[in-house]
């Protein structure tokens, strides 16, 4: 699997699973937090990439600069796959 | 010593000892609060269920909960036989005891607009902690001083470190020794709770400051950044920057630690 395609997967989880407004615009670098996701929706987000990929992060893993953008959680989870 | 734990060693009564030791205890975090700007709040013994639920309690710590019973209408001749109230002749409430004095704190701001708030209260919390309970550290019923800080995410974490600080100044200045270090909440086991500890022990959510017991390592003050936890069920969240952290002193654990290392404060 390359990163594009871990990309347009993030991008999709994050808007499917209701921890931010579905309408919201995002780029691969828009700053998640200024989209509302704040750190319970962070939680969610990571059960749903554990879920969708089938692994489980390491508490190494879980720091919120990991969960900045879309491109910090692909490269993220691009290195776990 | 003249305190006296009740027979499961659950509960703890003081003399006027201990009980001068605990107020002391208190009122130095209480001024620590106030020194901050707080106001003081007072909150029951007992907490709604609904209140609970919507501060996720059931989902994260159900272990903890204590309900509140009462006697049933037609039961009051057997109970006065039996001398006990039992499951036969009591009816469930939808009331329980509160395990943690802030839950009581966000509802009372439910709707509100302000940049922060610092607020304070004194109170009896109960957890249910597998019967670990040893009648000097470890209570079902127990009393924190609980320092509730809202506001934005500077503002919160910036008011912890603070008190942390004052904290950590004073248990070396009475020479009670001890060590903060980072912790997590104790979640019920399931798959969305291993994240959310493992994502607070990541970020720093959570730390406690501990002394050493009989060999055992025993929190007295824990320190909590909740994000918006609580502020967005609430409604007090109406920028979208506002955020809460709680501190919680335990007091009958202050107790112990000063009487087990004979510090007179």
């Amino acid at each position: 699997m390359d990163i594009y395609e871990i990309k347009k997967e993030v991008h999709d989880i994050i808007l499917l699973s209701d921890i931010i407004s579905p309408d919201t615009i995002l780029e691969d670098d828009t700053l998640l937090s200024e989209c509302g996701l704040d750190s319970i929706g962070i939680v969610e987000l990571i059960i749903s990439i554990e879920e969708k990929y089938a692994f489980e992060f390491s508490s190494n893993d879980l720091y919120l600069k990991n969960f900045k953008t879309i491109n910090s959680i692909s490269s993220l989870v691009y290195r776990l796959v | 010593m003249s305190s006296f734990t009740g027979e499961n060693k659950n509960y703890i009564c003081y003399d006027e000892n201990e009980t001068q030791l605990m107020n002391v205890i208190d009122d130095k975090f209480r001024k620590e609060a106030l020194s901050l700007g707080a106001v003081e709040y007072h909150i029951p013994a007992m907490i709604d269920q609904d209140v609970l639920s919507k501060c996720g309690y059931f989902s994260s710590f159900p272990q903890h909960l204590t309900l509140a019973a009462h006697a049933k209408r037609n039961a009051y001749q057997q109970i006065a036989e039996n001398k006990c109230i039992c499951e036969k002749t009591a009816i469930v409430a939808r009331s329980y005891f509160t395990p943690a004095a802030c839950l009581h704190i966000y509802p009372m701001l439910e709707n509100q607009d302000f940049t922060h708030k610092v607020i304070t209260t004194k109170a009896r919390v109960y957890r249910y902690e597998n019967e670990q309970f040893d009648g000097f550290t470890r209570f079902w019923d127990f009393t924190v001083r609980e320092i509730v800080f809202v506001g934005n995410i500077d503002y919160v974490v910036k008011c912890i470190e603070n008190i942390k600080s004052k904290t950590w100044d004073y248990i070396k200045e009475i020479g009670l020794p001890g060590e903060i270090h980072s912790a997590t909440d104790s979640f019920y086991p399931s798959k969305r709770n291993s994240v959310k500890q493992k994502f607070q022990l990541s970020n720093s959510l959570k730390h406690e400051l501990s002394v050493k017991i009989d060999e055992r390592v025993v929190a007295i003050v824990s320190f909590n950044f909740h994000d918006t936890h609580f502020s967005k069920p609430f409604h007090f969240d109406k920028t979208g920057s506002i955020v809460t952290g709680c501190v919680g002193y335990g007091l009958e654990r202050w107790v112990a630690a000063l009487k087990y290392y004979n510090i007179k404060i």
